[in-house]
C-alpha cells in the first residue's frame, strides 16, 4: 500500500519531473507507434493483395528459364520444355496444403452447325487464331472455372462423376452461344477438332499422334453464364477423357493442361511452393504463384515498412538509452529518500516496486495519450502514402486490363492468366490502407511500450540494489 | 522488571561485546573500535562524546545494522541482532534520528510520520493518520503544521516530526546521531526535554551521539569514546 501511495504522491507533487518524463515518453511513443501502425498497415495491405491474388499455384512450363538459356547460348533442343506429367500433377496434389486441383485439359474446335457468339474479350490466348471454340475439360465435377467464379451454371446440370469417368460427350454452352445459335438443353451441337490446331509443347513432341479431324456430336446437359469480361463465351464445357479421347492421348502421361492447385489459404502458398517442388521433374517446370505480380505490388509497400522498421528500431534504441539516463539522474536525486527508507528497514524490492509504479503511471498516460496522437500522425503518414505515386505507380500492373498483356508474356502460353489468379485493383489496396487501431495493434503496442519502459529503468533501479543505507546518509 | 521486594531491576536492552572496527587510511590500518564492550539499560538517556573521527557515528551505525562490526557481537534483548536480520531489525526494532531530520521532502509532516507505521511488520490499531496526529502533538507539532509538507517547516519543526517518526514505530530504543546538531539553543533543549520524557516516562532507551556538552551534561549517562572503547 505504501507504494502506491507514496508512488502517487511524489508524482503529484513533483509535478516538473513527471512532466519531464512524460513529454519524454510521449515523443519515443509517438514515433514508435506510428512506425509500428504503419508497419501493421502495410503487413495488411500485403495480406489482402496477397488475398486479391488468391491462393492458386499453376504447375507449368517455365518459358522464361528457357529463353534466358537460349539467350545463355544453349541450343533450342536442350531448352524445348519436356511436358508436364500428369503423374508429377497427383504427387503435388497430395500436399496437405491442397484443397483442390484442376487439371484442365483443352482442344480447338469448329463446328460446321453453329456459329460463336460475339464476345469482347481477347481471353483464351491463341484460340482465336485457330478455331471458333475451345473445348474445355476437367478432371473433376467441381469445374476450377466455376469454382474460382469466373462462370456459374444458369440452367441445366453439370456434368457428372460418370460422365467424367465415361467420357460422355455432354457439355455446357454459354448463354450467348445458345442464344446465337438458339439451343436448348438436349439438344446436340456437332464438334471437330480444329485442322490448324495451337502447336504446345505436347504436340511438338508427340508427332505421331492419333488426333482426328472427325466431327462427334455433343449434347448440351447445363448453360452457364461468364461472369467476368474475360472469360470467352465461345468456351464449351467437357471432361478431360472427351479431350483426351479426340486428341487421342488417353493413355500418355504427357499432357498440356493448365494445371493448378487451389490452397486452403494464401499464406501457405510459400510453403506448399517449397514442399512441392522437390516433385518437378525439370529445370523448366516451376509452381508459379503469380509472384511476379505480388513482388511489383508490394514492393513500394516493402520500401514503406522497411522505413518504419528502422524508424521504430533506432527511435526503440535512442528511446531506451533516453529513459536510462533520465531515470538513473531521477534515481540519483532520490538517493536520500532511499537511504532514509532502508535505514527504516524498508525492502529494498519494496523501493523498486514504488520507483517502477511511478514510471509505469507515467507510462501508461504517456501510452494512452501516445495511441490517440499517433493515430493521427500515422493518418496523415497513410494519405500521403496513398495520396503518393507510390500506389499509383504499381496500379498498371495490377489493373484487371493489363491482366490480358501478361498472358502473352513467357510462360502464359495462351492462358489468361487473371482467371487463375485474382485480378488487383491498386485503388482497392489504397482505399483498403487502413491505419486505425485495432485491438492486436493496441496489445503489441502496449508490450512494445512496457518493455521499452523496463529496459530503459533496468540498469539505474539495478543500482539501488547495491545502495548501502549508511554510505547514503554518511553523504548527505 | 522488579525483584519481589519490589526494586526496579536493570533490564539491559542492547549490548555491545567485543566490538572492533578499523579501516585502512594511506595504507596503514587505522582502528577505531577496539574491543568495545558495553551494556545499554532500558528506561535511559545516554549520550555518546568524543571528537571528530573517534569513531561515533561508525559505533551508532554499527548498533543500528548499517554497518557490520569486524568484529564482535550487537545484541538486542540477548539476541545476536545479525540472527534478527539485519533489515528487519532496523524495521520493527530501533528508530534512528538524524542530524538532517530524515524526512522525505515530498510529504506532509503526518505522512512522514505514518511512513513508518505502514513500514512495520505491526499492524497498527485504529486510524494510523489520528495516530500520527497524536504522535506530533506530543512533539509539540499541532495539527495545522502537521498538515503542511516538510520542507515549509522550521528547523525544529522538522526534527519534531523525525522524533514523531521514530515514535511512530513504537519501538524501546531510539538512536540519534548528532539530533540537536543544526538547531538553536533554544530548540535544542526542547528537543533533549523531548528525549528525556521519552525515556523516564515511556521507558524508551535513548542513545545520542554528540559533540555538545551541553547535550550530554542533560543525560543520564554521559560515554567517552576514546581508543576505540566506551567510557564512563
Amino acid at each position: 500500500m505504501r507504494i502506491f501511495i507514496h508512488g502517487l504522491k511524489s508524482l503529484i507533487r513533483r509535478p516538473a519531473k513527471t512532466f519531464m518524463l512524460f513529454i519524454i515518453l510521449f515523443v519515443v511513443f509517438n514515433l514508435i507507434f506510428t512506425g509500428f501502425i504503419i508497419q501493421n498497415s502495410i503487413k495488411e495491405s500485403k495480406t489482402y493483395i496477397r488475398e486479391q491474388i488468391g491462393s492458386a499455384v499453376e504447375y507449368k512450363m517455365d518459358y522464361t528459364a528457357a529463353m534466358n538459356a537460349v539467350q545463355g547460348g544453349a541450343s533450342a533442343d536442350q531448352t524445348r520444355p519436356p511436358a508436364l506429367s500428369l503423374q508429377v500433377a497427383e504427387k503435388i496434389a497430395t500436399n496437405k496444403y491442397v484443397k483442390s486441383y484442376f487439371v484442365t485439359e483443352s482442344a480447338n474446335v469448329n463446328s460446321d452447325k453453329i456459329t460463336p457468339a460475339e464476345t469482347q474479350t481477347t481471353g483464351g490466348g491463341f484460340q482465336r487464331s485457330f478455331s471458333d471454340f475451345t473445348l474445355t475439360g476437367s478432371n473433376t465435377v467441381e469445374y476450377r472455372d466455376f469454382v474460382m467464379g469466373n462462370t456459374k451454371l444458369v440452367d441445366g446440370n453439370m456434368l457428372s462423376v460418370d460422365n467424367l469417368n465415361n467420357g460422355d460427350k455432354v457439355v455446357l454452352v454459354s448463354q450467348e452461344l445458345a442464344q446465337t445459335n438458339n439451343l436448348r438443353i438436349g439438344d446436340s451441337i456437332s464438334l471437330s477438332l480444329a485442322s490448324e490446331r495451337m502447336m504446345g509443347p505436347q504436340e511438338l513432341n508427340n508427332t505421331n499422334s492419333t488426333a482426328s479431324t472427325t466431327a462427334y456430336d455433343y449434347e448440351i446437359i447445363g448453360t452457364y453464364q461468364a461472369l467476368k469480361d474475360d472469360f470467352s463465351v465461345n468456351t464449351i464445357f467437357t471432361s478431360n477423357n472427351v479431350i483426351y479421347s479426340i486428341n487421342g492421348t488417353s493413355s500418355s502421361d504427357d499432357t498440356n493442361a493448365s494445371i493448378v492447385y487451389l490452397l486452403d489459404s494464401p499464406s501457405h502458398v510459400d510453403v506448399f511452393k517449397s514442399e512441392a517442388s522437390p516433385y518437378l521433374t525439370s529445370e523448366y517446370h516451376i509452381l508459379s504463384s503469380n509472384d511476379a505480380e505480388y513482388e511489383s505490388l508490394t514492393k513500394p509497400l516493402d520500401l514503406i515498412s522497411l522505413i518504419a522498421s528502422m524508424l521504430i528500431w533506432i527511435v526503440f534504441i535512442a528511446g531506451a538509452a533516453i529513459i536510462l539516463a533520465i531515470v538513473t539522474i531521477f534515481v540519483r536525486d532520490r538517493k536520500f529518500e532511499i537511504g532514509l527508507l532502508l535505514s527504516s528497514g524498508e525492502g529494498k524490492a519494496k523501493i523498486i516496486a514504488q520507483f517502477v509504479f511511478e514510471i509505469l503511471v507515467i507510462a501508461v498516460v504517456a501510452f494512452t495519450v501516445s495511441v490517440a496522437s499517433s493515430n493521427i500522425a500515422s493518418k496523415q503518414v497513410s494519405n500521403w502514402i496513398t495520396g503518393s505515386e507510390l500506389l499509383s505507380q504499381t496500379s498498371i500492373i495490377g489493373s484487371t486490363n493489363n491482366a490480358t498483356i501478361q498472358n502473352f508474356q513467357p510462360g502464359n502460353f495462351g492462358r489468361n492468366t487473371a482467371l487463375i489468379y485474382g485480378s488487383v485493383d491498386m485503388q482497392n489496396v489504397a482505399d483498403e490502407f487502413d491505419v486505425s487501431l485495432s485491438g492486436t495493434v493496441i496489445g503489441e503496442l502496449l508490450l512494445a511500450s512496457i518493455l521499452l519502459v523496463l529496459i530503459g529503468s533496468s540498469i539505474p533501479l539495478f543500482i539501488i540494489m547495491r545502495y548501502k543505507p549508511k554510505r547514503i546518509l554518511q553523504d548527505y | 522488571m522488579r525483584d519481589r521486594g519490589g526494586v526496579a531491576l536493570r533490564e539491559t536492552i542492547l549490548q555491545l561485546e567485543n566490538i572492533s572496527y578499523g579501516y585502512i587510511d594511506g595504507g596503514k590500518k587505522r582502528v577505531i573500535l577496539n574491543g568495545l564492550s558495553y551494556d545499554f539499560e532500558k528506561g535511559k538517556l545516554y549520550t555518546i562524546l568524543g571528537p571528530s573521527g573517534s569513531g561515533k557515528t561508525t559505533l551508532l551505525a554499527i548498533a543500528c545494522a548499517l554497518d557490520d562490526p569486524e568484529k564482535g557481537m550487537v545484541k538486542f534483548q540477548g539476541k545476536d541482532i545479525k540472527s534478527l536480520g539485519y533489515t528487519r531489525f532496523r524495521r520493527n526494532n530501533i528508530a534512528i534520528v538524524f542530524q538532517k531530520y530524515n524526512l522525505m521532502d515530498y510529504l506532509t509532516g503526518v505522512e512522514n510520520v505514518e511512513t513508518d507505521m505502514m513500514i512495520i511488520d505491526k499492524k497498527v490499531a485504529g486510524s494510523k493518520k489520528e495516530l500520527a496526529y497524536k504522535i506530533l502533538d506530543l512533539v509539540g507539532i499541532v495539527k495545522t503544521k502537521a498538515d503542511r509538507i516538510v520542507t515549509t517547516l522550521s528547523g525544529g519543526e522538522q526534527q519534531r516530526i523525525a522524533i514523531a517518526r521514530a515514535l511512530a514505530k513504537d519501538v524501546d530504543l531510539i538512536l540519534g546521531d548528532e539530533p540537536t546538531g543544526a538547531l538553536d539553543t533554544a530548540t535544542q533543549k526542547e528537543i533533549i526535554d523531548l528525549f528525556k520524557m521519552l525515556a523516564h516516562e515511556y521507558g524508551k532507551t535513548i542513545i545520542i551521539v554528540t559533540h555538545s556538552d551541553d547535550v550530554a551534561g542533560q543525560s543520564d549517562i554521559i560515554l567517552h569514546l576514546r581508543d576505540g572503547k566506551l567510557i564512563p
